[in-house]
C-alpha cells in the first residue's frame, strides 16, 4: 500500500518537476540571488572576491535616492489616474462592441493592434502624433480654438500625462478583449428578466453587467496596476525619464542604475524594494475585492 | 515526515543552487586569474613581437564605435597578414551601437572579450570606474610604449583615474558644416573658409539664414540634444571639459560663461527660434543625419558627417555641402574640440601582452589608412586622409587640400569637448537634468545654475 502511495507521489512529482526545474532556476533563484546583491556592494567583473557586504546600506540609499522617489510618485500617479481610466474605457467600449455595432470585427482587430505592434514604432507614431507644432492632436486644438495646446512630451507638466495616453491606448485592446470574453459569458436571459421588469439600458449596465463581469475587472486591476509600475519601454523610448526627472519610473531608475552604472548591489536592493511594494498594492487589492468582486 | 524531507531538500537544492551561483562568479575571477595566468605561460613562449617572435592564440575585438572607419576593417586585414600574428585568430566581433550595454554584460558573464572600444573619455571612465575595462600600465611598461609620443596631444585620452586604460584611436575633430542652397536663397554669403566667425556672428548668421514655418520652416542651424551644443561656447573659452571643476575639485558652473552660454541657446530656440527646440529635438528623436535632409542651414558636427556626405545613395541631395571652421570666442585663430576613442583591455582578456600588441599595431595600421577620421597614432603618416573621401563627396569646396588645411591646422586650438575629471557620467546626468528644465521652460537660469552647482557639489563630495 505504501509503496503504491510512494509511486503515485513519484510520478505527481516527476509531472510537475519540469516546471519546477523552471521556476526555480529562472524565478526563485533570481530572486534570492538578487536578495543576496542587495546586501552587497557587488562588483560584477570581480565576482564575489572583488565585492563587500554592506548590510542594508543599499537600501538606506534608495530610499534618499531622488531619482527612486521621483520614480515611485510618478508610478503612483500612473497608478491612481492611468489604470482607472484604461479599465473604465475598456470595459465601455468592450460593451459596445458585444453589442450590435457596425463592423465590430474590425473594431476589434483596430484596438487590438497596438497592443501587438512594437513599441518603439507605435512610441514613435505617437510621439508625431502628439508633437507640439506639426502634431495632428494639436492641430485640432489649435482649430477649435485653443491657443496654448499642451506641449505633450516637451514639457514638465505633460511629460508624464502623454506616456499615459500611450499606455492607456496600447493597453486598451488587450483590456477591451479579455473584458469581451467576460460580457460574453453573461447569460442573455438575465438581460431578458431584466427588460420584462422595465429596467434601463444604464440600470442593466450596473445591476447587471458590473456585478457579473467584477471577477475580470478584478484581475485586469490587479495585472494593470502591476503593468503600470514596471513601465520601462514607454519612457526609455519616448522621454528617457525627462523633462528633467518628470517622466522616471521605479523601473527606467533601475535599469539605469544596474546598465549603465553597473551598480548591481544598489539596483538590486531597489528591485526588491520595488517588488515589496508591488506586493503591497496587490495585496490591498486581493483584500479590498471581497467587498467588491462578485464570483 | 515526507512533506518535511521534500522541503528540505527543496532547500538543499537552491543552496546548492546559490552556492553554484557564487562560484560562478568565483570562476569569472578566476577567468580573468587564468587570463593573467595565460598571459603569463604566453608571455613564456610566446615573447613579444619587439623580439621578432610571433604570438598564438586568439583575439576578439568587439570595435563598437570604431567599426563605422572602413580604414579599421583593412587594418585588421593587415594585421592577419603579419608574420608575428601567423598563429593568432584574429575576430572582429558583428558590433552594433548596442553593444555599449550588451558587451559590459557579456564581459560579466566571463565571455572573452579582448579589446573593446571606448567611444570617448565619459565612456572609458564610467567602464573603468565599473571595471569594464582593466589598467594596462604593466603591459605598456612590458612593451617599452611611450604613449606621449606615440599618441602626441592625444596621449591624455589614454588615462583614467592616472592609470593608462586605453590605446589612443580615432579622434573626432569638429567643424562647421553648412547647406550652401539655403545660403543662397537667403541672400546671404558664405562663413569664411580660413577664419572662424564668433559665436555671436555664427547665432545671427542662424537667425538671417531661418525662413518659413510649419512643415516648410527652414532653421538656420540645428542643435542636437548633446550638451557640447550649448556648452561648447563655455569650454572653448575656458579651455576644454577640465573647466567644469574650480580648483577645489568641485562644480564650477557659476562660471558667468556657462550661464551665457546657455542663455544664448535658449534664445537661439524661444527668440530668434533659429534652431529647433530641445523638445522637439528629444520628441521627435532627430539623429544627427537629419541635417542631410536638407533644411538646416549649418551644423556643427565631426569628421564622420563626411561619410554621410560621401554616401549619396543613402543621403541623397541637390545642395552643395560647404565647411567653414568652428565658430570662436574671440580672435581669428582657430579653436576646435574633440576627444579621442581608444582600445581597451577587459577582464576576460585572456593574452594582455598580445592585446596590447594588436591594439598599437591595429591603432598604427589604420592610421596608415584612414581617410575620413583622423587615428591618433602619430609615428606614421596618414596619407590617405581626406583623399578618397574628397573625391567621393565631390563638392567645390570638399576638396583634399581644404579638409587637410582645415583639420590638421598645427595653430588650431584643441580642446576636450566632455566633461573630464570626477564621476563625469554622474557629473553629465546632473547637468542634463537641470538644463532640460531650462530649455523647456520650466526653471529659470538662475535656479538651473544653482541647482547644478548645489547637486553636483553634493554627488562630488558625496562617497557614492
Amino acid at each position: 500500500m505504501q509503496i503504491h502511495r510512494f509511486k503515485e507521489h513519484f510520478a505527481g512529482y516527476m509531472f510537475i518537476l519540469p516546471s519546477l526545474i523552471g521556476f526555480t532556476a529562472f524565478m526563485l533563484y533570481p530572486i534570492i540571488y538578487s536578495i543576496f546583491l542587495s546586501l552587497m556592494d557587488w562588483n560584477m567583473y570581480q565576482g564575489f572576491g572583488g565585492s563587500t557586504f554592506v548590510g542594508l546600506d543599499n537600501y538606506l540609499e534608495v530610499f534618499k535616492n531622488e531619482y527612486f522617489m521621483g520614480g515611485l510618485i510618478n508610478n503612483i500617479k500612473l497608478l491612481v489616474f492611468a489604470v482607472p481610466i484604461l479599465l473604465m474605457l475598456a470595459l465601455t467600449l468592450a460593451h459596445l462592441l458585444n453589442s450590435q455595432v457596425f463592423g465590430k470585427g474590425a473594431l476589434r482587430t483596430v484596438y487590438f493592434l497596438p497592443y501587438i505592434t512594437t513599441i518603439t514604432a507605435t512610441a514613435i507614431v505617437f510621439a508625431a502624433l502628439f508633437h507640439e507644432e506639426l502634431g495632428p492632436v494639436n492641430g485640432f486644438l489649435r482649430s477649435i480654438g485653443i491657443e496654448n495646446a499642451p506641449r505633450w512630451l516637451g514639457s514638465v507638466e505633460w511629460s508624464l500625462p502623454t506616456i499615459s495616453i500611450f499606455w492607456v491606448w496600447r493597453n486598451l485592446g488587450y483590456c477591451i478583449l479579455i473584458f469581451l470574453a467576460g460580457l460574453q459569458a453573461i447569460s442573455p436571459s438575465y438581460y431578458e428578466a431584466a427588460e420584462i421588469d422595465g429596467a434601463s439600458g444604464i440600470q442593466k449596465f450596473f445591476r447587471i453587467t458590473m456585478p457579473l463581469v467584477s471577477p475580470i475587472t478584478f484581475f485586469l486591476a490587479v495585472t494593470m496596476a502591476i503593468f503600470s509600475f514596471s513601465m520601462f519601454a514607454e519612457v526609455k523610448v519616448m522621454t528617457e525619464g525627462g523633462p528633467g526627472t518628470s517622466s522616471y519610473t521605479i523601473v527606467y531608475h533601475i535599469y539605469k542604475e544596474a546598465f549603465e552604472r553597473y551598480d548591481m548591489g544598489y539596483a538590486s536592493a531597489a528591485s526588491i524594494i520595488f517588488f515589496i511594494i508591488i506586493l503591497a498594492i496587490t495585496t490591498i487589492q486581493w483584500l479590498g475585492q471581497k467587498k467588491w468582486v462578485n464570483y | 515526515m515526507k512533506r518535511k524531507a521534500l522541503s528540505i531538500l527543496s532547500s538543499i537544492i537552491l543552496i546548492a543552487a546559490l552556492l553554484a551561483g557564487c562560484s560562478t562568479n568565483g570562476n569569472s575571477g578566476s577567468t580573468s586569474q587564468s587570463g593573467a595566468n595565460g598571459n603569463k605561460a604566453s608571455n613564456s613562449t610566446n615573447n613579444e613581437g619587439a623580439s621578432g617572435a610571433s604570438f598564438s592564440g586568439k583575439i576578439i575585438i568587439d570595435p563598437i564605435g570604431a567599426r563605422h572607419n572602413n580604414a579599421f576593417h583593412e587594418a585588421i586585414e593587415v594585421l592577419r597578414g603579419m608574420d608575428k600574428y601567423k598563429d593568432v585568430e584574429i575576430s572582429v566581433l558583428e558590433s552594433t551601437d548596442d553593444n555599449i550595454k550588451t558587451t559590459p554584460i557579456k564581459i560579466a558573464a566571463g565571455e572573452q572579450i579582448d579589446l573593446i572600444y571606448n567611444g570617448n573619455p565619459l565612456i572609458q571612465q564610467s567602464w573603468a570606474d565599473a571595471g569594464v575595462i582593466i589598467p594596462m600600465d604593466e603591459q605598456v611598461k612590458e612593451k617599452g610604449l611611450n604613449i606621449e609620443e606615440t599618441y602626441g596631444e592625444y596621449a591624455k585620452y589614454a588615462y583614467s583615474n592616472e592609470q593608462a586604460y586605453g590605446i589612443p584611436a580615432g579622434v573626432t575633430k569638429w567643424a562647421l558644416y553648412y547647406n550652401k542652397s539655403i545660403f543662397d536663397k537667403a541672400g546671404v554669403d558664405y562663413p569664411d573658409p580660413d577664419v572662424p566667425m564668433t559665436w555671436a556672428e555664427y547665432r545671427a548668421l542662424a537667425a538671417k539664414l531661418t525662413s518659413g514655418s510649419g512643415g516648410d520652416k527652414v532653421y538656420g542651424a540645428i542643435h542636437l540634444s548633446w550638451p557640447m551644443f550649448w556648452y561648447g561656447e563655455a569650454i572653448m573659452k575656458l579651455g576644454g571639459g577640465e573647466y567644469f571643476y574650480n580648483e577645489e575639485g568641485l562644480s564650477n558652473i557659476e562660471d558667468p560663461i556657462f550661464a551665457h552660454a546657455l542663455q544664448e541657446t535658449y534664445n537661439m530656440m524661444y527668440e530668434a527660434k533659429s534652431i529647433p527646440t530641445y523638445a522637439d529635438i528629444v520628441t521627435s528623436k532627430t539623429e544627427p543625419q537629419a541635417f542631410m535632409n536638407g533644411k538646416y542651414g549649418m551644423f556643427m558636427q565631426g569628421t564622420w558627417l563626411l561619410n554621410w556626405a560621401a554616401d549619396k545613395e543613402q543621403y541623397p541631395r541637390e545642395w552643395e555641402l560647404g565647411i567653414a571652421p568652428m565658430p570662436v570666442d574671440e580672435g581669428t585663430t582657430p579653436k576646435n574640440w574633440g576627444i579621442s576613442g581608444t582600445f581597451s583591455m577587459t577582464p576576460t582578456t585572456k593574452n594582455k601582452t598580445l592585446a596590447l600588441e594588436i591594439a598599437v599595431d591595429v591603432v598604427r595600421e589604420t592610421a596608415k589608412l584612414t581617410s575620413s577620421e583622423i587615428y591618433a597614432d602619430q609615428t606614421v603618416e596618414q596619407p590617405n586622409l581626406f583623399k578618397s573621401i574628397a573625391d567621393e563627396i565631390d563638392d567645390e569646396q570638399v576638396t583634399y587640400e581644404y579638409l587637410q588645411k582645415l583639420f590638421n591646422n598645427q595653430e588650431t586650438i584643441f580642446v576636450s569637448e566632455k566633461i573630464t575629471g570626477a564621476k563625469p557620467t554622474q557629473y553629465e546626468e546632473l547637468v542634463k537634468n537641470e538644463v532640460e528644465l531650462y530649455f523647456t521652460q520650466a526653471q529659470d537660469l538662475d535656479k538651473t545654475i544653482s541647482n547644478i552647482k548645489e547637486r553636483v557639489d553634493e554627488m562630488l563630495q558625496k562617497g557614492k
